[in-house]
């Protein structure tokens, strides 16, 4: 009955204080990022960035590291959040596995790189490209695992009976029911971890040693070494479009699994 | 049943790769070798130089005030917010404005917010690192009350105020208990997500105020492992696993309620 009911306007007045300080302390930078960007030449910064090697090599480089850690997280999360999903019947013990698995998203990010950091040096991996990759993997599994367990959960169970008694192999039947049952949650997983790689600048810049220049570490770069701004700005406006357009998509398909 | 034994068997791996480095830094902290590595001894004497380490505990109080401050102020205005938008019919605007701050990359975030602090001449430190802090952490804390408010059934608050209570009593005594699991992990979540703070920190902070991710970032690119900084890392492994151990406990026992 409440709901619809005209709300108290106090609770009105008391609700635009939220709104007001987001829009100040996060949509009104973002605007003036995009200004600071455009203040020395206008949008023809932008097709010089667009055009200049030394910035698209390390776009396209920081592209190909988030490809690459995307489908290994993929990969490596997929067979344990099936494991979880199809094969552990006890809840209890379920529960326990995915916590165990959430736990570390809840660790101190930086930390968790510099703690591989130490495993990694003892293994000689240490600033190499393999253990850099290896941190991002290390990173993102939690986050690519929980969304792919959510939604083989949702994936309804008869329909891999009916598969079964009409006589498909198991591995048909995860190929042609489970996995396109379960694109929200692969999307979903795919494109958080996508989006976090793609900037990421801790793991590469603690664990990458040469190979840590990323789009992550040249926009830290322009801003607190050359004090480049409009570039570092336009940069970082890029970056803004591309994982808006990417969330815009996903929860588009009608997907939103957070929600 | 081979395919689920080899499938429980990569699981466990899994786990393993994801907790040995935590446990090596664990162990390595308490390890009387001058450097990390081979086992020599049992020591605490890397803790006793943490706790003399005036830049360390500095560090920790300065993340520790901004942290509360930051965690408290933010649940109260998602709170807020969430209970407003819970309310309304339509509210996937609202969910969108506040759902933004989360899923953009957070360098972005920083950069931008060190130009608005540039231009209007704010002057780096405490306040500026506090306020950075609080602008994502209402879209978390947000994002962990509305389904807690909109899951508090309108037949209750109904049934309140036919009985006689006044709007506000309603939100006191029978919205706000019903939401204390959602209050809680906002508390934990904000809370963590400030005190763990590395990037947009590092963009806003001025010289002289540091809190412990920038101080372990400022000693570990040296490029070495310290056995202070393991200690350092274990005391805030600990409190993180039994932070997120309250969490996730409270949100496994929720989500198998139903």
């Amino acid at each position: 009955m409440s709901r619809g009911a005209p709300l108290p306007s106090t609770l009105t007045l008391l609700a635009a204080v939220p709104l007001a300080y987001v829009l100040a302390t996060f949509y009104l930078p973002l605007l003036i990022m995009l200004a600071e960007s455009l203040r020395p030449q206008g949008l023809s910064l932008y097709v010089s960035v667009l055009l200049n090697p030394d910035y698209t090599s390390i776009v396209v480089y920081s592209l190909v590291l988030a490809v690459v850690t995307t489908a290994l997280t993929f990969l490596a999360a997929l067979p344990a959040a099936y494991y979880l999903s199809f094969h552990v019947d006890d809840e209890e013990r379920k529960s326990r596995f995915l916590a165990a698995f959430t736990v570390p998203i809840l660790v101190n990010f930086l930390l968790k790189a510099y703690a591989l950091m130490n495993v990694l040096s003892v293994l000689g991996l240490a600033n190499t490209y393999v253990g850099m990759v290896v941190g991002m993997v290390y990173e993102y599994l939690p986050y690519m695992l929980l969304p792919l367990f959510s939604s083989f959960e949702r994936v309804e169970r008869r329909l891999l009976e009916a598969a079964q008694s009409l006589g498909a192999r198991s591995h048909h039947i995860f190929l042609r029911v489970v996995l396109p049952l379960s694109l929200p949650g692969i999307a979903s997983g795919v494109a958080l971890v996508f989006l976090m790689s793609f900037t990421e600048f801790i793991v590469p810049a603690m664990l990458g040693g040469v190979y840590g220049y990323t789009m992550g570490y040249l926009i830290w770069d322009l801003f607190l070494k050359y004090r480049n701004w409009p570039v570092g700005s336009a940069l970082a406006f890029i970056v803004t479009l591309v994982s808006l357009v990417i969330v815009y998509l996903y929860t588009r398909w009608g997907l939103g699994y957070e929600a | 049943m081979r395919l689920k034994a080899l499938l429980h068997g990569y699981t466990l791996l899994l786990l393993v790769f994801l907790y040995i480095p935590l446990a090596y830094v664990v162990m390595q902290s308490f390890n009387s070798s001058r450097y990390p590595g081979a086992l020599e001894g049992f020591t605490l004497a890397w803790y006793a130089k943490l706790l003399a380490d005036a830049e360390v505990i500095r560090a920790a109080v300065n993340g520790l005030s901004v942290a509360l401050l930051s965690s408290a102020i933010s649940t109260l205005l998602g709170g807020v917010a969430a209970y407003y938008f819970a309310r309304k019919h339509r509210s996937n605007a609202a969910d969108s404005f506040f759902y933004v701050p989360i899923v953009l990359p957070e360098i972005v975030e920083a950069v931008s917010l060190l130009i608005l602090y540039y231009y209007v001449g704010a002057e780096l430190g405490f306040w500026t690192v506090l306020a950075g802090h609080t602008a994502y952490n209402i879209s978390y804390a947000y994002v962990a009350l509305k389904p807690q408010f909109l899951s508090t059934s309108e037949n209750v608050e109904a049934a309140a105020l036919t009985l006689g209570a006044k709007p506000f009593d309603v939100f006191i005594r029978v919205y706000f208990p019903l939401a204390v699991p959602g209050v809680v992990s906002s508390l934990l979540i904000t809370f963590s997500m400030s005190f763990d703070d590395f990037i947009k920190t590092a963009f806003t902070t001025g010289p002289g105020f540091k809190t412990l991710p920038l101080v372990i970032w400022a000693r570990a690119a040296r490029g070495r492992a310290t056995q202070d900084l393991n200690a350092l890392a274990t005391i805030m492994i600990v409190v993180s696993l039994v932070a997120s151990y309250v969490y996730t406990k409270q949100v496994f026992a929720r989500s198998s309620r139903g």
